[in-house]
């Protein structure tokens, strides 16, 4: 079925806030610990690189120290040799070198000391290197120009000598800047190594750390991402659970039998009609939504509808229309209508909500079960009339019978011979029986009749006159024993007709035993059915077979011969009849010889 | 009281009427029976208006004997009547009737029966009960003084 009918408002469920966010904090953190570690030991590295940068170009650095120096060197050694040469040939052409020698010495010197210019150490043997190199220098010059005027050997002897002490203190200085080059060189390779080696260890302690953080950081967030998971499939459930559950809601009020229907508190208009309501109503829902009573009703109707929603909304509580009508398209249906008003969380009606059960049956039935009811009031008054006059029309004539027929005897008696005696007293006793007959019925009418009326009534001295009352002369041997206190709630008069009944048959059966004894009692409460009390009418007399006796209650059957004992056959019947006027029940038991028992129960209040 | 009691016996049954009076020869008790059909006629009697206008309403029964249902006027009817008039709102009236209907019994008392008896069907019964009748009601029953 499509599900036009808009959502009801939403219930509670869903207003209530979500559950709080786990923390995310934990992996994120330690992803970002684990980037910033990362981080710092790349950033130790690329300091470590730019001091082993910066260390290699120290080494360079040194080396062309070194390298310089060495130059330094040969250009004082390659002018040294120029001059000895020229000394020893005299040939100007060696002398070249020398000129350059001084100029690259000086040239060196400045290189030097600008290589040097960041060791003050250096930069004093520098100096000194400068003064006895242009010392040197400028001996050899001097030597040159000795030479010039003339080859001396002793002198150049003593210049060689010079220029030996010369050179090896130049060397001696050289070499000393050497080693202190070496040395420094040697101790940056060292610091060099030992910075390496800590960044390698900080790098690789980094790094693992790092790595660490950064796996810690991902089963969170793996676990973060399950665990998103798995809500996501509750949810989904709880979607689908709910979805499941609104169809199921949809489908149970669309189910209902009664029409059901919601309106906009408003203006009354129609936001859910059911199935019922559209069935009972003739119109199409999709029609009847959006709109309200007055352009569907006449407006009467309607009138009548919307101000019973408007007591509904005002009063903010139920209002039960036992009875209203409606007009539908197969004419006037009668409704027992509750109308509810759906208040929303200020306590202000948002809106009404209608059941309406169709009763018009049931009120067509009520018109006829209160018109058969008057029928039968008027059948049941016809009947009473009817009997009333019945009996006392049938009786004269059995008085006229009975009574002139003793006449004939009294009068003409002696004329008469046993013959006629005999006949007249069969006619006598013909009269009689029907007058009985006739006593009986009426009694079984009235007993069927309206007016119940109960009232605790003393069984007791009932019993003892209604007992007292039948045996009368006629059972002068009989023995009547009646239990004290019992009490009935009855009607007396026909529980005086009910222990007539059974007394009279008590007596009839009873009077040809040796001891005759007719019992009234009640059974002991042991034996007796839950909160009602059994009654009994007891006789030692002849007593009959149950088996042959189950029209023992209905109406004209005899059990004996009617010879034997006389009876119409109605008085069972009769108390049959009053037993269940009252709601109860009676049962008897018996057997040939032994006498019979009737019981009775009256109490179960209300009439059948 | 000089004259014989007299019984009005009130019974359109002329059956009834016949054995009633059988009955009461037969109790002895000496009486004197005035027999109407109806009740229109029973009150005429005891008023002394048409068919028995002249007749001396002084004398005034001993006992009614009132049987309920009775053509024209039934007997509640006739009982209410002569309650209601000073001359016979004293006379002891006796519904001899078949009817043992509560209501019957019960609206006679109201409308001032004094005694309501049931007719049986066996004749010796019904001698017994005219005896008895006769018996209190004209020998030992004391008359409500007449005064004019």
């Amino acid at each position: 079925m499509a599900n036009d009918s808009p959502p009801l408002p939403e219930s509670d469920e869903a207003r209530t806030p979500r559950r709080a966010q786990p923390s995310r904090r934990s992996p994120t953190a330690a992803v970002l610990v684990a980037v910033s570690l990362l981080f710092a030991s790349e950033y130790l590295g690329y300091r470590a690189t730019s001091e082993q940068r910066d260390a290699a170009r120290a080494v360079a650095h040194s080396h062309e120290v070194i390298e310089q120096l060495d130059g330094l060197l040969v250009s004082v050694l390659d002018a040294e040799t120029a001059r000895r040469g020229y000394a020893l040939t005299g040939d100007e052409k060696l002398l070249a070198p020398t000129r350059t020698a001084a100029a690259r010495a000086t040239r060196g010197i400045e290189d030097l000391r600008v290589l040097a210019s960041d060791n003050p150490k250096q930069g004093g043997r520098i100096d000194d290197l400068d003064r006895k190199i242009h010392a040197r220098l400028a001996e050899l010059d001097e030597a040159i120009v000795e030479r010039r005027k003339g080859f001396d050997a002793a002198r150049e002897e003593k210049a060689t000598h010079e220029g030996t002490a010369l050179m090896l203190g130049t060397r001696a200085l050289i070499d000393e800047m050497v080693a202190e080059e070496r040395s420094l060189l040697a101790r940056r390779e060292q610091e060099t190594r030992a910075s390496i080696e800590q960044t390698r260890n900080i790098q690789a302690f980094g790094t693992l750390v790092s790595l660490g953080l950064f796996l810690l950081g991902v089963l969170g967030l793996r676990r973060e991402i399950r665990r998103r998971e798995e809500m996501e499939v509750s949810l989904r459930e709880q979607e689908t659970e709910l979805h499941r559950a609104n169809t199921f809601l949809d489908s149970l009020i669309d189910n209902i039998p009664d029409m059901i229907f919601v309106k906009e508190a408003k203006d009354l208009s129609f936001v859910l009609f059911n199935r019922a309501g559209e069935q009972l109503v003739g119109i199409p829902r999709e029609e009847m939504l959006g709109k309200s009573d007055v352009d569907f009703f006449p407006p009467e109707e309607a009138e009548a509808f919307v101000a019973k929603d408007r007591e509904t909304l005002a009063g903010k509580e139920v209002v039960d229309i036992p009875a209203e009508p409606l007009t539908t398209a197969e004419g006037v249906r009668w409704l027992h209508t509750k109308k509810v008003p759906m208040l929303d969380e200020d306590g202000e009606p948002a809106f009404l909500l209608g059941i309406s059960a169709d009763i018009t049956e049931r009120r067509l039935a009520e018109v006829e079960l209160r018109e058969a009811h008057d029928r039968a009031e008027r059948a049941n008054r016809e009947l009473e009339a009817f009997s009333y006059s019945v009996a006392h029309d049938l009786r004269a004539p059995l008085r006229s019978i009975d009574g002139f027929a003793q006449a004939i005897l009294e009068d003409n008696g002696k004329d008469l011979d046993a013959a006629g005696h005999e006949h007249l007293g069969r006619v006598r006793a013909a009269a009689q029986r029907m007058a009985e007959l006739i006593d009986a019925l009426l009694a079984l009418a009235r007993t069927t009749r309206a007016d119940i009326l109960r009232s605790t009534v003393d069984l007791s001295s009932l019993a003892q006159e209604a007992g007292e009352a039948l045996r009368g002369d006629r059972y002068p041997k009989t023995r009547l024993l009646v239990a004290t206190d019992l009490v009935a709630e009855a009607d007396p008069r026909l529980l005086r007709i009910l222990l007539d009944n059974l007394l009279s048959n008590a007596f009839k059966f009873s009077q040809n035993a040796d001891a005759p004894l007719v019992e009234v009692g009640a059974v002991s409460p042991a034996d007796a059915e839950e909160g009602a009390i059994v009654f009994f009418v007891r006789d030692n007399g002849i007593g009959f077979d149950l088996e042959n006796a189950k029209k023992l209650f209905g109406a004209f059957q005899r059990y004996h011969k009617g010879a034997e004992y006389e009876g119409t056959g109605i008085g069972l019947a009769t108390a049959e009849r009053i037993v269940s006027r009252h709601g109860g029940r009676i049962w008897a038991e018996s057997a040939p010889g032994k006498g019979s028992t009737f019981f009775f129960v009256l109490e179960r209040g209300g009439e059948s | 009281m000089q004259t014989t009691p007299i019984i009005l016996l009130v019974e359109d049954n002329a059956d009834d009427e016949l054995l009633t009076v059988r009955a009461f020869k037969k109790s002895n008790v000496a009486n004197q029976i005035v027999v109407v059909r109806d009740g229109v006629e029973a009150l005429d009697w005891l008023f002394g208006r048409e068919e028995h206008a002249g007749r001396d309403t002084t004398v005034q029964p001993q006992v009614i004997l009132l049987d309920l249902k009775l053509p024209r006027m039934d007997g509640t009817e006739v009982l209410k009547n002569l309650r209601q008039d000073r001359r016979t709102a004293h006379v002891p009236v006796v519904v001899l009737t078949s009817s043992k209907e509560e209501e019957d019994v019960l609206k006679s008392y109201e409308l001032g029966a004094n005694s309501y008896v049931r007719k049986p069907v066996e004749f010796e019964k019904f001698v017994e009960a005219v005896k008895s009748l006769g018996v209190y009601w004209l020998l030992l029953n004391e008359r409500a003084p007449i005064r004019a």
